[in-house]
Order: C-alpha cells, then sequence, then structure tokens
C-alpha cells in the first residue's frame, strides 16, 4: 500500500500531538493543584511554634489564644503579648522564646507565614460558623497533632459549598442541628 | 518516520523559531513551577510604606462601660 | 382629580424644553459624544501584525515566569501589644465634635477612623451630619498634609513645603518664643488672626495668651458669619443674645434669600425641623414655605411657593409687608410708636407688587396665610442682606407677635464678637507700616478670604516674622517664614459652646498621624516659662482645669471630677439648664428704621456659598468637588449663574450648539475689579442678576483643590459684603468646559414626549387635593366594607381600585412573563418619602465614604463615568421663568426582575434569596451589558483603575489606603459596580443576630444613606414583616415605583411629594 500524507498525519502525527496534550494537561493538574487549594502548604515560621506542644500536650483551648473567632468574622493570630502571658516566666532561655522576647521588647509584629487564606473578594465570617458549633478541626484539620501549621483542607469555593449544600456529610456528628449555609453570592462576595 | 515527523519541511526558518520560542518558554514556565526558583518579592511587611496608626490613648471608646 | 386639567410638562435642562434637535439627539446615545468614536486606522503605529503577535507570546512567557511562589499566602501580622477593647472586625465608637460644634461619633476600625455620623445624643444636631462632614474623613489622610514643621528663610520664602528641609518643633519653639518676646519688649503688635471662636477653652487661652503677651491681640473672622444679623439684634434688643428659631413650630415660613435648607446656618438641624412638618400622615398640620429671593436656591426649590425678587428691594418689600399687617389690617402685637408709623406708611404692597412684576396671585396668598396664622409665621432673613433688612425683619415678627412661638428660649453663645473688616483694615495698615511684629495664622487663611482691597497679602511682607499653623498649605502659608502643622480635628482635643445649656466635648481618636500639634498647646507651650517642657497633654490639662472649674459645678450628679470627665467624653455632651434669660422687649423706639443702602443699577451680583467646599477649605477634597451642585449640577467648577433671558441677552450661552459642554466666558466687573468666568443659565434666577459660588479659583490648595474654577473673592470690596450692585458684564469671548451631570442619565425620549409625566417618573399632589384624597377614601372605605362585607380580598381589590381612581390614575394591567418567586423570610425593600427629601446630598456623600467610592476627576465627569452609587436626579416643570423642581433620589432599585441579571454572560449579577440584587466583581468581565439593560441607569462601570489613574496615583499614597472601609471591596479596573442595599451591613447585622442566636429582623440594618439623611427621608427594612415602615409605606396611597408600567418589579418605593399650594394653581404632575 502506498503510504498517503493523511496515513502519516493518522498514525503519527494525530496520536503524537494528543499524547502531548494529555501529558501536559495531566502535569499541570497535579503540579498546581497545590495552588488551586492550598493543599500542603507548610512554610517556615519566624517563630517555631508548635501547635502539638502548645494545643495538644498541654491542652490549650484553641480560643485561648485566636480569641475573636466567636465574636467576629476574623479568627486572627494573637497579639505577642498572649504569648508573654506564660512567656515571661515559662521556658525563658529557649532560643525560640529568646526571638519571641526579643520581637516583643522591641515592638515589632511578628511577620507570621499566613497559611489559611480565601482571596479579598471573598468574606469569610468565622463567627457564623463557630458560634454554630463547627469544630475549629472540620476546616483546619487536627491541628493538635501539627508541629508546623499546614494547610489539610481544601479552601477552594467549591469545597465551601460543598459542605454548605451538604453539612451532614462531612460533619456526620452534627446531623440535625445544622442548616444548610447560605448559597447566595452575597454571603460572601460583596 | 520520526525523523520525517521532525523534518516538516514546509515551514519557513522564521515561524519555526517563532513556535519554539514559545515552546520553549512554556517548558520553562512548567519547570520554574516544581523547582524553587524566586524571583520577585511579594508583599512583605518590610516593603511597604507603614504610616503610624495608633488609637490615641486618652480616648474614651463609647462602647465600653465604665471608666475608659 | 380633574383629568382635564393641565398636566405639567416635565423637562430635565433648558434645552430639552426648547426641544433642540442636539440635545433630543444626546438622550439617544447612552454615551456622550466622542466616547464611542470609532479608531483612526491610520492614526495607528506602524508595526506588523507578527511583529506583535511576538511580542506577546515573548511578554506573556516572561509574565509567567514571574508567577513563582504562588503557594505564599503573604503574612499575617498582629499586634504585638493589642490594646484593650479593640477586637479585629468590630467597629469602635468614639463620641467627639467637629469644629464646627456639632456632634459626632466616629467610626474606627482598628485604630482607623473610617466614617463620620452625628450622635444621636447631641441636641443640636441629633444625630446626623451634613455632607461636608461625611466627607471629611478624606482630610485626616489627605497626603497634601503639611506632616513636619518648616522654617524658610527669607530667600526662600516662596518655595513648596516639600522642598523644605525639616526642622523639629524644638527649634521652631525656641525661635517664635524669642520672636514673641522681642514683639513684646518693644511694643511691636503680635497680632494673631483665627477662625471665630466656639470653644470656651479656647476664649479662656487667648485671653491668657494676652495677658502674658500684653501687645497680642487676636482678630477672628467669619467668612459666611452673621454680622448684620447680630448687629441688628443688637439694635432692636439691645444684646448679643440671638434667639435661635424653633423650625418646627412655624405654620408659615417666610425666607427673604435666606437658604436654610442649603448653606445658611447649621443646616442638618434647620432640615430636620423643617420636614418634621411635613408629614403625609399628618397632611393637616404641614407647614407651608414661601421664599422670596433673587438666586435659584436649594430652599427655593424645596418651597411651596417662590417670588423672585432682587435684593435691592427687599427692604422696601418687608417695609411694604409691614404696612399691609399693621396699617392695612390694624394688626400689630406691639406698640408701634408715631415715627415708625409714619415711615411705615410710605410703603405699599400693591404698589410694591405692581411695580416690581412680583406675582399677584402669590403675594394675595402669602397674605392671606400670614393673616390666618399670625403667630406662627416665621419671618427670615438671609446673611448676605444688609443690616436693615434685618432691622426690618425682627419688626415685623414682632408685629405678627410670633416671636414667643418661633423663637426657642435658647441662644447662641457669643463668645468673641467677630472682628469687622474695618478691623482686619487696620491691621493691614499696621502691617504695612511695619508694626506687627510677630503674625500668626491660627489655622486661617485670610491672604484668600479677606477682600483684596484690604490689602492684606501686599501687608504680608513687611512683617518681620509670619507663622501659619495650618492643616494643609494655603495661600496665607505661602510667604510665612514658619509653616506648623496642626492636628487634624479628629487628632485633637476641644469643647464647643454653641448655645446656652449645651456643651460638646471633642476628644482626639487617633494619635496625631503627622509630627503635627494641637494648635491651642503650641500657643500655650509659648506662654509657658520652659517651652522644652512640652508634652501632648498640656492643652488636655488646660481643658480639664477649666471643666473642674467653671463646668462641673453645674453637675449634680457626680461624686467625683474624674468620673464626670469621662461620661462627658463617652457621652460627647453635657446639657445643664440653665436659668433661662427671658426675651428682650423690642425697642421700637431705638431702631432708625433707615433707608435701604442697595440701590439697583446695572447687573446685582449675589456672592453665595459653595454648598459643599465651605469658604474654600475643602477645596483639596475630591469627595466634595465631585458631588454636584445641587440645582445647577456642576462638578469640579463654579460658574456665573444667570437667567436664561440675560443669558441670551448678553449672547451667551452653555451647551447650545456644542454637545460638549462648552460655555461661554463673561467678563464680570464689579467694585472695579473684573473676573472671567463661564456662565450657567439657570432657570428661575431673577434678570440681571448673576449668583457666584465662593471658595473656588485656589492657587493654593492642594493637590486636588488648585485651579479649580474661579475666584470670586477678587470681586468683594473692603466691605466684606456679599451683595453687591452697579456690576457690568460683557462677553468674553473665551469658551470654557463646564461639566454639568444634568443630562447625563437622561431616560430615553426618544419616542415619547413629556415621558416623566407618562411614565410616572414624579408624582406629586397638592395638600388640599390629599386631605380630600383622604376623606374621600374613608367613605370609600365604609362604602365597600357594606358591599363585600367578609369578603376580604375582594374587598381589598376593590379598595385598590377605588384608591387608583380617586388619585386620577389609570390601572393598568401588566404581567410579567417571568413566574412569581416566594420570598419566605426577609425581604429587604426602601422607601423614600419625597416630602423630607431636600436634595441635600447627604445621602450621596455617606455612601461614597462607606462604600469606598473613588473619585474620577473633571474629565471623566464630562464623559458622564462618575462613580456615585446614588445619585439626585432633578426635574423640572413650569416655565424657564417660574420653574419648579421636583428631585428623586435614584439608586440601584434591586427588582425583583432585574433585567440585568438575565444578560450577564458571567453571571456575575445573581439575585439573593432575600431580595437584592447581588453583585460579585470577581466573576464579572467588563462586558457593560447589565449597564445597557438597566432602566434606571444606575450602574457604574470602572472605566480605570480609578485609584491609580487620578492625579498620579493619588490614592495609592500611603495615607488615603487607610480610609478604606475593610468591609467593602475595593474594586478595580473593568468592573461593574451599584449599590448593593449596603450588604455589608446586612451580613454584619446577620452575624450580630446569630451569635446571640437569633436570626436577622428588618429593624438591625441601617444603611448608610438612611444614617445620613437629616431628615429621615430614607427608610430601609424588611417589607415581608407586616409591621415594618417599609411595609407600610409600600402600601401606601401615595407610594409608586418608578418606570412601574415595564414590570422589572423595583423594591424602591418613592411617596409622592405633596405640594402645600391651592388645587386651583395645582402644579401637581400626574
Amino acid at each position: 500500500m502506498k503510504k498517503t500524507v493523511l496515513d502519516y498525519a493518522l498514525k503519527v502525527k494525530l496520536p503524537f500531538t494528543v499524547f502531548i496534550i494529555l501529558t501536559s494537561f495531566a502535569i499541570t493538574y497535579f503540579v498546581a493543584k497545590p495552588e488551586r487549594d492550598g493543599v500542603g502548604y507548610a512554610p517556615e515560621q519566624p517563630v517555631k511554634f508548635s501547635h502539638r506542644l502548645h494545643a495538644g500536650d498541654m491542652a490549650i483551648d484553641c480560643q485561648y489564644c485566636h480569641t475573636s473567632v466567636e465574636k467576629s468574622r476574623h479568627a486572627t493570630i494573637p497579639s505577642a503579648d498572649v504569648c508573654m502571658n506564660c512567656h515571661a516566666v515559662a521556658k525563658t532561655d529557649s532560643p525560640e522564646i529568646v526571638k519571641l522576647t526579643q520581637y516583643y521588647k522591641e515592638g515589632k509584629p511578628i511577620p507570621w507565614k499566613r497559611i489559611h487564606r480565601v482571596p479579598e473578594y471573598a468574606y469569610f465570617n468565622h463567627a457564623s460558623h463557630v458560634v454554630n458549633g463547627i469544630d475549629c478541626a472540620n476546616c483546619h484539620g487536627d491541628v493538635r497533632e501539627m508541629d508546623i501549621i499546614s494547610q489539610v483542607h481544601s479552601f477552594t469555593m467549591g469545597s465551601c459549598l460543598d459542605c454548605h449544600r451538604e453539612p451532614q456529610k462531612r460533619m456526620p456528628q452534627m446531623t440535625g442541628k445544622l442548616n444548610n449555609g447560605p448559597e447566595n453570592c452575597n454571603a460572601c462576595h460583596r | 518516520m520520526i525523523v520525517k515527523f521532525f523534518k516538516s519541511g514546509n515551514m519557513s526558518n522564521t515561524r519555526r523559531k517563532f513556535f519554539n520560542s514559545i515552546g520553549v518558554s512554556a517548558l520553562g514556565v512548567l519547570a520554574l513551577n516544581v523547582l524553587p526558583v524566586k524571583f520577585i518579592k511579594n508583599g512583605k511587611t518590610e516593603n511597604k510604606a507603614n504610616p503610624k496608626v495608633m488609637i490615641h490613648p486618652l480616648a474614651v471608646n463609647r462602647n465600653l462601660k465604665g471608666d475608659g | 382629580m380633574d383629568n382635564n386639567a393641565t398636566k405639567p410638562r416635565f423637562w430635565k435642562s433648558l434645552n430639552l424644553l426648547a426641544n433642540k434637535p442636539e440635545s433630543i439627539e444626546s438622550t439617544r446615545h447612552e454615551f456622550r459624544k466622542g466616547v464611542t468614536d470609532d479608531f483612526d486606522l491610520n492614526a495607528l503605529p506602524d508595526k506588523s501584525r507578527r511583529k506583535f503577535l511576538a511580542v506577546l507570546g515573548a511578554s506573556a512567557a516572561f509574565a509567567a515566569t514571574a508567577c513563582t511562589d504562588y503557594p505564599d499566602k503573604g503574612e499575617i501580622i498582629s499586634y504585638n501589644k493589642k490594646p484593650s477593647g479593640v477586637i479585629y472586625g468590630h467597629a469602635n465608637y468614639y463620641a467627639s465634635s467637629l469644629n464646627s460644634g456639632l456632634g459626632i461619633l466616629i467610626k474606627t476600625r482598628e485604630g482607623r477612623p473610617i466614617k463620620v455620623d452625628g450622635n444621636p445624643q447631641h441636641p443640636i444636631n441629633q444625630g446626623k451630619v451634613d455632607a461636608i462632614a461625611q466627607a471629611a474623613m478624606l482630610d485626616l489622610y489627605d497626603p497634601g498634609r503639611v506632616r513636619y514643621p518648616v522654617k524658610k528663610s527669607d530667600s526662600n520664602l516662596l518655595l513648596h513645603k516639600d522642598d523644605m528641609p525639616k526642622t523639629d518643633w524644638e527649634r521652631i519653639d525656641k525661635d517664635i518664643t524669642e520672636k514673641l518676646k522681642a514683639a513684646s519688649q518693644s511694643g511691636k503688635e503680635i497680632a494673631i488672626v483665627a477662625h471665630s471662636v466656639k470653644s470656651p477653652s479656647q476664649e479662656k487661652l487667648f485671653n491668657e495668651f494676652v495677658l502674658k503677651y500684653p501687645t497680642a491681640k487676636f482678630y477672628t473672622y467669619e467668612v459666611f458669619g452673621n454680622q448684620n444679623k447680630l448687629n441688628a439684634w443688637e439694635k432692636c434688643y439691645g444684646n448679643k443674645n440671638l434667639s435661635v428659631i424653633a423650625w418646627d413650630k412655624a405654620d408659615v415660613i417666610i425666607a427673604l434669600e435666606c437658604d436654610f435648607l442649603g448653606t445658611e446656618g447649621i443646616t442638618v438641624e434647620q432640615i430636620k425641623k423643617y420636614t418634621s412638618r411635613r408629614d403625609f400622615d399628618n397632611a393637616k398640620s404641614f407647614n407651608k414655605l414661601y421664599t422670596v429671593e433673587a438666586n435659584y436656591s436649594l430652599t427655593g426649590a424645596n418651597s411651596d411657593y417662590r417670588l423672585k425678587l432682587s435684593p435691592e428691594y427687599q427692604y422696601d418689600f418687608i417695609m411694604a409687608l409691614i404696612n399691609e399687617i399693621a396699617v392695612k389690617k390694624a394688626q400689630s402685637a406691639v406698640n408701634l410708636d408715631d415715627s415708625a408709623m409714619t415711615k411705615i406708611r410710605q410703603y405699599n404692597l400693591s404698589d410694591f407688587a405692581s411695580k416690581f412684576g412680583l406675582h399677584a396671585d402669590k403675594l394675595a396668598t402669602m397674605v392671606d396665610d400670614i393673616l390666618h396664622h399670625p403667630t406662627k409665621t416665621l419671618v427670615v432673613c438671609g446673611n448676605s442682606l444688609p443690616e436693615e433688612c434685618h432691622i426690618a425683619v425682627n419688626l415685623l415678627n414682632e408685629v405678627l407677635g410670633s416671636v414667643s412661638n418661633v423663637y426657642s428660649d435658647k441662644y447662641e453663645v457669643l463668645h468673641r464678637p467677630t472682628n469687622t473688616m474695618a478691623d482686619f483694615a487696620q491691621l493691614s495698615a499696621k502691617m504695612k507700616s511695619g508694626n506687627v511684629g510677630v503674625l500668626i495664622h491660627f489655622d486661617s487663611n485670610p491672604a484668600y478670604h479677606l477682600p483684596h482691597e484690604i490689602g492684606y497679602t501686599d501687608a504680608l511682607k513687611n512683617v518681620e516674622t509670619i507663622v501659619s499653623m495650618i492643616h494643609i498649605e494655603n495661600e496665607s502659608s505661602e510667604g510665612s517664614h514658619f509653616i506648623l502643622p496642626v492636628n487634624h480635628e479628629f487628632e485633637s482635643w476641644g469643647d464647643f459652646m454653641l448655645r446656652n445649656g449645651v456643651l460638646s466635648t471633642q476628644q482626639p481618636v487617633i494619635a496625631p498621624i503627622f509630627d503635627s500639634r494641637q494648635k491651642e498647646a503650641v500657643l500655650l507651650n509659648w506662654m509657658s516659662e520652659d517651652y522644652t517642657k512640652y508634652n501632648h497633654d498640656i492643652y488636655h490639662q488646660f481643658m480639664k482645669a477649666h471643666w473642674q472649674e467653671k463646668v462641673f459645678p453645674a453637675a449634680n450628679t457626680f461624686s467625683s471630677f474624674d468620673e464626670f470627665w469621662y461620661s462627658c467624653l463617652h457621652d460627647g455632651i453635657f446639657t445643664w439648664d440653665e436659668l433661662s434669660i427671658p426675651r428682650a422687649i423690642i425697642n421700637v423706639a431705638s431702631i432708625s428704621l433707615t433707608q435701604n443702602t442697595l440701590s439697583k443699577s446695572g447687573f446685582t451680583v449675589i456672592l453665595t456659598k459653595p454648598h459643599y467646599l465651605g469658604d474654600g477649605q475643602y477645596a483639596n477634597n475630591g469627595w466634595l468637588q465631585e458631588v454636584p451642585h445641587p440645582i445647577t449640577k456642576v462638578v469640579w467648577d463654579n460658574c456665573a449663574m444667570m437667567s436664561p433671558a440675560t443669558a441670551k441677552k448678553l449672547d451667551v450661552a452653555y451647551g447650545l450648539d456644542k454637545l460638549d459642554k462648552i460655555s461661554d466666558m463673561i467678563d464680570l466687573t464689579v467694585n472695579g475689579k473684573t473676573l472671567r468666568l463661564p456662565i450657567m443659565p439657570q432657570p428661575g434666577i431673577v434678570d440681571d442678576v448673576i449668583a457666584v459660588d465662593l471658595g473656588y479659583g485656589r492657587t493654593r490648595g492642594g493637590e486636588v483643590g488648585t485651579g479649580v474654577g474661579f475666584d470670586a473673592y477678587t470681586l468683594m470690596n473692603k466691605s466684606g459684603n456679599k451683595i453687591y450692585t452697579g456690576a457690568s458684564v460683557a462677553k468674553a469671548g473665551e469658551s470654557y468646559e463646564l461639566i454639568s451631570s444634568q443630562e447625563h442619565h437622561s431616560l430615553d425620549e426618544e419616542f415619547v414626549k413629556d415621558f416623566h409625566y407618562k411614565r410616572h417618573i414624579i408624582q406629586e399632589y397638592t395638600v388640599p387635593f390629599y386631605v380630600e384624597f383622604e376623606n374621600k377614601l374613608e367613605e370609600a372605605k365604609s362604602r365597600l366594607k357594606n358591599e363585600f362585607g367578609d369578603d376580604r380580598e375582594a374587598y381589598e381589590k376593590a379598595l385598590k381600585t377605588e384608591k387608583t381612581h380617586l388619585l386620577g390614575h389609570h390601572e393598568y394591567q401588566s404581567h410579567s412573563v417571568y413566574p412569581d418567586k416566594e420570598y419566605p423570610g426577609v425581604k429587604w425593600a426602601m422607601a423614600i418619602d419625597m416630602n423630607k427629601c431636600t436634595a441635600c446630598n447627604a445621602c450621596v456623600t455617606a455612601c461614597n465614604v462607606e462604600n469606598n467610592i473613588p473619585i474620577v476627576g473633571k474629565e471623566e465627569c464630562g464623559k458622564g463615568r462618575e462613580m456615585h452609587w446614588m445619585r439626585i436626579d432633578t426635574y423640572f416643570s413650569g416655565t424657564p421663568e417660574e420653574p419648579i423642581t421636583s428631585v428623586q433620589p435614584m439608586l440601584c432599585q434591586h427588582c425583583d426582575n432585574a433585567p440585568c441579571e438575565n444578560v450577564c454572560p458571567v453571571v456575575a449579577t445573581t439575585h439573593s434569596p432575600e431580595g437584592l440584587n447581588q453583585m460579585t466583581y470577581n466573576r464579572c468581565v467588563g462586558t457593560r451589558y447589565c449597564a445597557n439593560n438597566c432602566p434606571y441607569k444606575v450602574r457604574r462601570y470602572n472605566f480605570f483603575d480609578f485609584r491609580n489613574d487620578f492625579k498620579d496615583g493619588y490614592y495609592r499614597m500611603d495615607t488615603l489606603e487607610l480610609l478604606n472601609n475593610p468591609e467593602v471591596t475595593v474594586r478595580s479596573r473593568g468592573v461593574m459596580e451599584k449599590c448593593t442595599f449596603c450588604t455589608q451591613r446586612i451580613e454584619e447585622a446577620r452575624s450580630a443576630a446569630n451569635i446571640k442566636g437569633k436570626k436577622i429582623q428588618g429593624s438591625d440594618v441601617v444603611t448608610a444613606c438612611q444614617e445620613a439623611c437629616p431628615s429621615d427621608a430614607i427608610m430601609f427594612g424588611d417589607m415581608n414583616d407586616p409591621n415594618s415602615k417599609v411595609s407600610k409605606l409600600r402600601n401606601h396611597s401615595l407610594g409608586y415605583h418608578v418606570l412601574e408600567t415595564i414590570m422589572v418589579k423595583p423594591n424602591v418605593t418613592y411617596i409622592s411629594r405633596l405640594r402645600n399650594t391651592n388645587m386651583e394653581d395645582t402644579h401637581s404632575g400626574h
């Protein structure tokens, strides 16, 4: 049989192009997945604060430090004076505590690396969630086990909406106590 | 046959260069997304101007009860 | 209502009324001329497509390489030591005062003041502030503020402050204290020029300063003060206790050249009290407003009857009125002696009316009303009219016997009488002869404000030391040796006593952002023995000492002074009962009813107070420059307002043949000085009268304010008066681009003439008609009840038909193509009462501050791109000589069948289950189809990133970013925005209710516009709640929707305006 151009195109060029497209798509999808939903991000913090020690071993409640989570939209990182409540006397010679105390004395705020971030145009409200009985671990994962805090759940709009639409799936223990969350745009986007 | 694939003889030199440059830069971008190479400083606090904002220490807040 | 009565024709501008084909043509186009022009292909640069694509690809690749470290989510910075009382995300409120003495609540977020609203406890403004106060927040963060003290040497006096090296305060204190001592010892005067004193502590300070430096002399002035009124009062009553007017007690108000709803006096209080007598629920006790004026003011636009009279004849008019009452009808509550009677007899009202062409019917109605309510008639005289008019008005009020009703027992406290222009002329002479050693500008700008004839600016050159203690650089600081930055009113301590029995406090809510000091503290420091011992607290301590001595004794309920002090700071106000001083009896014999000081010749020039610039001090505030003048709708400029007939006579025009808003300029000559400025024909102004706003044309007004408008202060002569006769006008032959937003957003009238009437955009009735309507409705109700008995539904239906029929409307049957949607739960709606709206624009400015609305500048305003989410539309009816103004605040109607929601290709705008039309900025790609579809044209598009493109990135400066409301997204280029019914406040209220375990209620939410409106014309709430005010108004017979027939189902109800005119001369539009 004579080899026509069409034959050549179909047998070689077409599958090759399709293969390139598929692999590049797959690579980009998986390589860029952390960018899309943020899972697994665990940067180095200026002061090596361990949640496992404080929230896990010493069983300090989340809201002892993250105080405004029940009252306002923001959960916030505690200010340095909350740390100094204990660390003015506790373990003052540990190098991390020395760093902390220096920040405090100089009056400089500690530049923590932000882990959990919802884009600026979405106005997430912590108080509405916490007041209705949703535990911190539902979205932030088991922070009590984390030495270095990292993000474990996806923070895309899709995952927020999944929970809003079917809260029982994510939190089976809350069945009967929770209504569905709002689905309309203004609830988060202003 | 593979050789023939890469030897598509009808394209002009400049056009080929053009498409190749796009392809190479795309591959480069892909590579940069995997390898940890940093070019630009993100919005760190040291880079932003910070005008002094301080609540006046003697101001009496309307929300607080008792003496401020 | 007789359907055959002449229905008025509504028009939006003179050009549309005259049916100019160009104007009608322009309403067909959504965009201004030139905006949608095609590209000129030949003008494009010469690059081949191939090269372009190559550059595109390469730059995209390069840009992509910058997207590294994408997982980095930035940093989260919390406090180092969190101040107590701060909860992240919650606002804190502080009670304070403005420098004008009004009580405010400052809303702060994490220490940054972001919004100002009235203090509900303050008895004068009662929780409301005007548009200027709303926008004044920008002044705190103004990048043009002087940031550090500056000392200039003689050789570089005129250089700009940014080129000056920094000095520190200690050196300044040292230098100035030495100079003060030197001047004092050598007997040279130390002159301090300030604005009028409203603060008892400041007055005490001034007195002590004079004790320390005996040659010191304080000169206070107020450009728009009430000097004439005060002098007249003193002549009539022998004291300086100017009684405060009780506007709500008057049944008939006659305003003579007095714009009390717009620019004169404390407008918020006046608007509130005036509109409290215009409740449609209580139609029988409506008040009636007559205005007799030359300029078409906002009060004139709101009045029931308006008479046109040039200011030269006001005195004769008042005397003729007195004649009519006291002589003709022989009714006088006060004893008039013979000499007074002889003078009064010289005047005659009917002669006067026929001589000056006053509308005989209107005048007759006015006299009739006066005679029916003599003790409840209030006659007010505008501040710009000369003294003899005020004297005559005082006499008239006494003759009517209304003073005990319409004057309250509160009076205005005069801490220190302002100096006259003669005093300033003396000062100027002293300066010129070198007898003034030190001149201090105490947060004032006399080089700009004082009449140039006094020669103040020239005299400045001969003063040895000039110190300017100012907020932002101005004309007076141009030649100063020292420029000292002073604290903004939100950074200062103070107390204000405007009236007896009311003392309001001012506390700083933010530590001074820049290296500035409180101006009183600076003076105190110069008085102390050791100026190096300065600390920021000295004026605070001074004030406290004064309060402890003078004020605390009057408070009976506190055990300690500190408790009392904190309580006053918390409330922002301290009131006490003072023994009321009985009002003096008018001394008729002592007042000499002199002749008129004004006489008509040539043109008359009235220099008016601008609505939003104060005396020019707010020129650098872009928000205020961009709020349109309520009548002419001019932005970013002032102009010569004249009647259309005068304009025709002078052969000048505005935008007539050229649609690009080009205005002819005139050369206005008065007092030997000429000013060239553009004209604006304004219906309703008296012929041959020209009104010009002051406060513009600044040469050193900050980056934004310099060069905006034309300086009318140059026209004043050394008397400082605001009304001049004998002016001459000549066409200048030049033209100028004057931007007026009036013909913007005109609804298309292509196929329908008089569409404003036919489409029921404006609906108005008269009070007598409405009273009759209510009676007939009661009859109908009882009749229908008998007819339908228990059948509630049929009864309601028949009642509705009856209402429509009685109001003279036609019932229309219109069906929507969409199925009705259910809204269980809360459904938000708004109702605006047009009886109460005076078009003061406080709502517009409050919305701007609350929602981070950008300033777009003059050029973009000219293209119709101003970004106000809420605007006030003006419609005129009647004739250009006797226009009747109808205003309408227009905002997103949040339609149930929103035409904008269907057409968004990316579903960026949707409908919430609570009835709001939502806007999601991040989805918007900028198709602008939604704005195209909006029948109300309320959607605003960000054509540019206005924060970057206005005067070199003005917005991106360090301080202005602090001004933004953190709860509202800051929009960028390419995004559509519109009123959101303050959804951030709704969500905040919802969250607060959630925390308490409750559901959100309609009464929890107050929108920014609702909060700001001085007359409470705007009501917002849940229309599903039958008890809410909104739902009651929605179903009221006077309520209507704009453009109801197109079935978009808007959720903003307008309550028809009732004009208190007789049914025969009705100008109601329906």
